[in-house]
């Protein structure tokens, strides 16, 4: 990692392809396709190398890039605004949760993924995905843990029903916002 | 724990382990186990990695990226490799020219079997069929300093349509022991002025108008870096048909062009561009 951080190429190399899995993998479900993955990729990994600098070791290298990484696919991803459902409001996104979807219209996850707003996409994928804690998630964010816990609950609410599941029982009480 | 239900947002924090009192009453109740096995599947689901992308992406983003770190500081060398230029004398460059035409040359091609006898030595770097593969690379030359990557596709095409016409009918010495048979291997028709009849890999030709590069001379097969690609990007890749030396902004390189074994599209070669001293990957180019 320092000799990274000094400039050692190879060191860099390194450390660049011991994580470049994980960074595609959180790109890839972000943007929601393989050409728009690979170019939040490659995004991600030259902030990455020109941020390197300033990464002061406080949270875990793989944290830090993961903050970059969703950071600039999510800026993409709003620069570009190629997704209707960014910025869903509330309403939608419950009544996601709720509708009940017959097995032809069951999606994968991709366009299960697609159609959460990205803020909840994010916090089900970092979650999901890469497997980062509540406190994590929200380092990576830059929002408190309560809000971390509550877009990862209604966004896998939303998706019950997009991954092949069954409606949840109208009984049961909704997620609080 | 009380009759009411826990919510969404405890059933899910109980699946992350954040709400024990939640996960309490789940393992009692039926509907709220159902409940919170469907949050599970569609973590389980989300947790699936997708589909990695193809070496070739990965590798452009990872040269991509590390051009990135090297651009200010090549820059700098620029600047500062300018300013020093008027301060050397003359006699200067012409005495590096004679020392590395005299020193660099042969360690780059030390390692590399006799012109006459491919088949008879081991190169130490990489495995027999390697070698079997690298054989009938043609020499680029020295392509001097690139910049980017739409000027060195200009100038490496060429060679590798010269090398594609020449080694039409060619078979190349075969390295596992066929070599003073005049076997033919697979893909040696892909190869550059390869002998059909020879054990001997005559010199390959060069890019128009550009010194020999001296990693393919005399059909020395292994220039430096050859072994890592081979190693690190085999797959789908078969043989070296062209290897070069430049200098790929501001770096020290070697460009090696592979044929590659996809079939069906105009995808016919995959040029590497690799750090002379470190074999790091700064571009890739699909021609």
């Amino acid at each position: 990692m320092a000799a990274a951080r000094d400039g050692d190429d190879q060191a860099l190399d390194q450390l660049l392809r011991r994580h470049y899995d994980r960074i595609y993998a959180v790109c890839r479900r972000l943007a929601g396709n393989d050409a728009d993955g690979a170019d939040a990729t490659q995004e991600a990994l030259i902030a990455i190398v020109k941020g390197l600098p300033r990464f002061d070791g406080t949270s875990r290298f793989s944290t830090w890039a993961y903050r970059v990484s969703v950071n600039r696919t999510l800026d993409e991803l709003r620069r570009r605004a190629r997704r209707p459902s960014v910025g869903l409001d509330d309403a939608v996104l419950t009544s996601m949760a709720a509708a009940p979807i017959d097995v032809a219209q069951r999606v994968d996850v991709d366009q299960a993924l697609s159609r959460l707003p990205v803020d909840f996409r994010a916090c089900v994928v970092l979650r999901d995905l890469c497997g980062l804690d509540y406190a994590e998630i929200a380092h990576v964010l830059a929002i408190p843990p309560g809000t971390v816990r509550s877009r990862i609950a209604r966004g896998r609410a939303a998706l019950v029903p997009l991954l092949g599941n069954p409606a949840p029982d109208p009984g049961r009480p909704s997620p609080q916002p | 724990m009380t009759d009411a239900h826990p919510t969404d947002e405890q059933l899910s924090a109980a699946l992350d382990g954040a709400d024990q009192a939640a996960a309490d009453h789940a393992a009692g109740c039926p509907s709220c186990r159902t409940r919170l096995a469907q949050l599970q599947a569609v973590a389980t689901a989300v947790a699936v990695p997708p589909a990695p992308l193809d070496q070739l992406a990965k590798e452009r983003a990872m040269a991509q990226a590390l051009a990135s770190a090297r651009g200010a500081s090549a820059r700098n060398e620029s600047t500062v490799s300018l300013s020093a230029r008027r301060r050397v004398p003359g006699w200067v460059g012409i005495a590096a020219a004679v020392l590395v035409a005299l020193v660099v040359v042969p360690l780059l091609v030390r390692d590399g079997p006799s012109g006459n006898d491919v088949a008879s030595k081991s190169t130490g770097q990489g495995s027999v069929a390697d070698v079997a593969s690298e054989v009938a690379a043609a020499d680029g030359g020295d392509l001097g300093s690139v910049d980017d990557a739409q000027a060195l596709r200009a100038i490496v095409a060429p060679g590798l349509g010269q090398s594609m016409a020449a080694g039409g009918a060619g078979s190349a010495a075969d390295s596992t022991g066929a070599a003073g048979q005049g076997a033919a291997r697979p893909n040696a028709g892909r190869g550059p002025a390869a002998s059909p009849t020879s054990t001997t890999v005559p010199a390959a030709p060069q890019a128009q108008n550009a010194p020999a590069s001296g990693l393919t001379t005399g059909g020395r097969p292994n220039p430096p870096c050859a072994s890592t690609t081979r190693q690190r990007y085999g797959q789908g890749l078969a043989s070296l048909v062209y290897a070069a030396t430049l200098t790929w902004q501001g770096t020290p390189a070697v460009a090696l062009g592979y044929s590659v074994t996809t079939s069906g599209g105009s995808l016919n070669h995959r040029v590497f561009v690799l750090a002379r001293s470190t074999c790091i990957v700064l571009t890739v180019l699909s021609l």
